[in-house]
């Protein structure tokens, strides 16, 4: 054998030698006492984490039990992360929220009980007989700095409109824009309310903004059209919707939707009713929330809840009765409401805002008369 | 008589009233300015528009105030520079001679009025408006009219008052102030000068006039 051969026989043994370590290692150990304590040790810390995961859950379980909390008969179930104090608070200010909106009847929140799902043993609370009965309004929670959870007012008052705008008919149910009645009539927004109507890119818009109440009806989608595409848009608007660039490739995926794209106006309705794109009101939801805050600033609370606990006929009328108005007017009042931002149609006659002046004029000089200088 | 105060009067404010006249003309002409035909102008161009012109209407009731107290202060002025020796000199009772200034003094604050109904007119006739809108010269004239009649009562009786009845009423205003910041100390949540100026800026206060709506091109 020659030595080159030699060494290569050394170095492939000393190789097969280096692969079949690892597989002695993972052999069953021996049981020498080195071994053993070995085992044991692996043992203690197996036992000692699962010890430890155990107590964690079982922190964890009690930290997110559920707990409740109960001001003016509004419920509210989050888990105990939330601190007491915290919700009690959300719910206060909750209340404030819905009455400041009005439209609400007092007794619905009464019927709630506002939860989150999160907490480990919600399904028990919920189920105990007191809430039983109760409709389940879920809330959600939110991480503040500091990594603790809270829940607000403003999040529990939403949930309980969501749940009012559900127990109502279908005709509120889709009309109804999501925050409602949520918060005041800000500047901004009545700017975006302004900005929404008269940068309308619909015909029934710019009707409205010249003074038209049919044109108003037809923008907020307060009529009972049994054909809502046909009566609110028109062909070619549907159609400059439908190829605009944001649109144009959904549009383009669908038969219908390229026909209209290729000038078939019964296509445009066809394809816009069965994707219900764009949506059957006209305007977006800071206009029609625009009209339930002109009803609120103009007629009261009281007629805002009125119109929204009733059911019966077109959302228009509906509003109109609880004003007490023709539906036309209550449109002009709207339209003057939100191009004024604010203001009230003229109830006055100009000699009865002359009187005042030319009275405290009067006075003034006879006071100047009488005055020794 | 009447004659000679209007033109004593006339001589210590002309060039107030030539400056205040032109631009009470000029006010409502800004309305216009961003274009004048309405009838045609884009969705959004009409929306801009009636911003503008909701910018004008909010600086006229201000305008107002500033031309009537203006006019107020003037038509005392030569009285004060001749420390009343003119009115003392004069065959007429003090009361007369006073509703002879005030007269005076109103029938100067005719000339910016007069003005601002020109400056409407033409604005009004130099634009088309779309459906909806409509124009308001005459409105907004008589309008400014009564809110300068109002600022100007109001300064020509605190000109007119004696150095002992200005000090009360400044008396009575720093009284409510100091009074309401005694309530505010205690939680009150009542307020004398708020109540005050809500009773005198709603309507029948005479001060109402300046609030409501100004503007000349209106839905």
């Amino acid at each position: 054998m020659s030595s080159s051969l030699r060494v290569l026989l050394v170095t492939l043994a000393v190789l097969c030698l280096g692969c079949a370590a690892p597989l002695v290692a993972q052999a069953p150990l021996e049981g020498s006492a080195r071994d053993r304590a070995l085992l044991s040790r692996a043992e203690s810390l197996l036992a000692w984490s699962v010890a430890r995961d155990s107590t964690l859950l079982a922190a964890r379980r009690v930290a997110w039990r559920a707990r409740l909390a109960e001001s003016g008969g509004l419920v509210l179930v989050v888990p105990s992360v939330v601190p007491a104090e915290n919700a009690r608070r959300a719910l206060d200010s909750a209340q404030a929220l819905l009455r400041e909106f009005g439209g609400i009847p007092e007794a619905f929140p009464r019927s709630l009980v506002i939860y989150n799902s999160e907490a480990t043993d919600t399904g028990v609370v919920l189920a105990s007989p007191v809430l039983r009965a109760r409709t389940r309004v879920q809330v959600g929670l939110m991480q503040v700095t500091g990594g603790s959870w809270t829940v607000n007012g403003w999040m529990v008052a939403a949930s309980v409109m969501q749940a009012y705008r559900a127990s109502l008919d279908d005709g509120w149910r889709t009309w109804l824009p999501t925050e409602f009645g949520l918060g005041g009539w800000e500047r901004s927004l009545a700017w975006q309310a302004y900005r929404e109507l008269t940068e309308s890119p619909w015909s029934v818009g710019v009707r409205c903004v010249s003074g038209e109440p049919a044109g108003c009806r037809l923008w907020l989608g307060i009529d009972q059209d049994s054909a809502p595409y046909t009566r609110r848009y028109t062909a070619a608007e549907l159609r400059t919707y439908l190829s605009s660039s944001s649109q144009e490739r959904h549009t383009a995926r669908s038969d219908r939707g390229v026909a209209c794209l290729q000038g078939e106006d019964a296509a445009c309705v066809e394809y816009a009713i069965h994707e219900q794109r764009p949506i059957q009101t006209p305007a977006a939801p800071v206009g029609r929330r625009s009209l339930l805050r002109a009803v609120h600033a103009l007629h009261g609370n009281t007629a805002e809840a009125r119109a929204l606990a009733d059911s019966v006929g077109p959302l228009g009328d509906r509003l109109a009765r609880a004003a007490g108005i023709s539906e036309d007017s209550l449109v002009r009042e709207w339209r003057y409401w939100v191009l004024t931002r604010g203001g009230r149609p003229r109830e006055r006659s100009f000699a009865a805002e002359a009187v005042p002046v030319l009275l405290a004029a009067g006075l003034l000089l006879f006071a100047a008369t009488r005055s020794r200088g | 008589m009447f004659k000679q105060v209007l033109f004593a009067q006339w001589l210590t404010s002309r060039l107030a009233l030539a400056v205040l006249s032109v631009l009470a003309f000029a006010l409502p002409l800004v309305s216009v300015f961003y274009g004048s035909d309405l009838a045609t102008t884009g969705r959004g161009g009409l929306g801009e528009w009636l911003l503008v012109t909701d910018r004008v209407a909010q600086v006229l009731p201000f305008f107002a105030v500033l031309v009537g107290a203006l006019l107020g202060i003037l038509a005392w002025s030569p009285d004060l520079a001749g420390k009343h020796v003119y009115a003392l000199s004069l065959p007429v009772p003090r009361a007369v001679f006073v509703a002879l200034r005030f007269g005076a003094g109103l029938a100067l604050a005719i000339l910016p009025s007069a003005a601002l109904a020109a400056g409407a007119a033409v604005a009004s006739l130099a634009v088309r408006l779309p459906p909806g809108v409509r124009a308001y010269p005459l409105e907004i004239s008589v309008r400014f009219t009564l809110a300068t009649l109002t600022a100007y009562a109001i300064i020509f009786a605190l000109a007119s008052a004696s150095r002992r009845g200005q000090l009360a009423i400044i008396g009575a205003i720093c009284a409510a102030i100091l009074l309401d910041l005694a309530l505010l100390a205690f939680g009150a949540s009542f307020s004398v000068t708020a109540e005050a100026l809500n009773a005198l800026t709603t309507w029948p206060g005479p001060l109402s006039i300046l609030l409501g709506r100004w503007a000349l091109f209106d839905v």
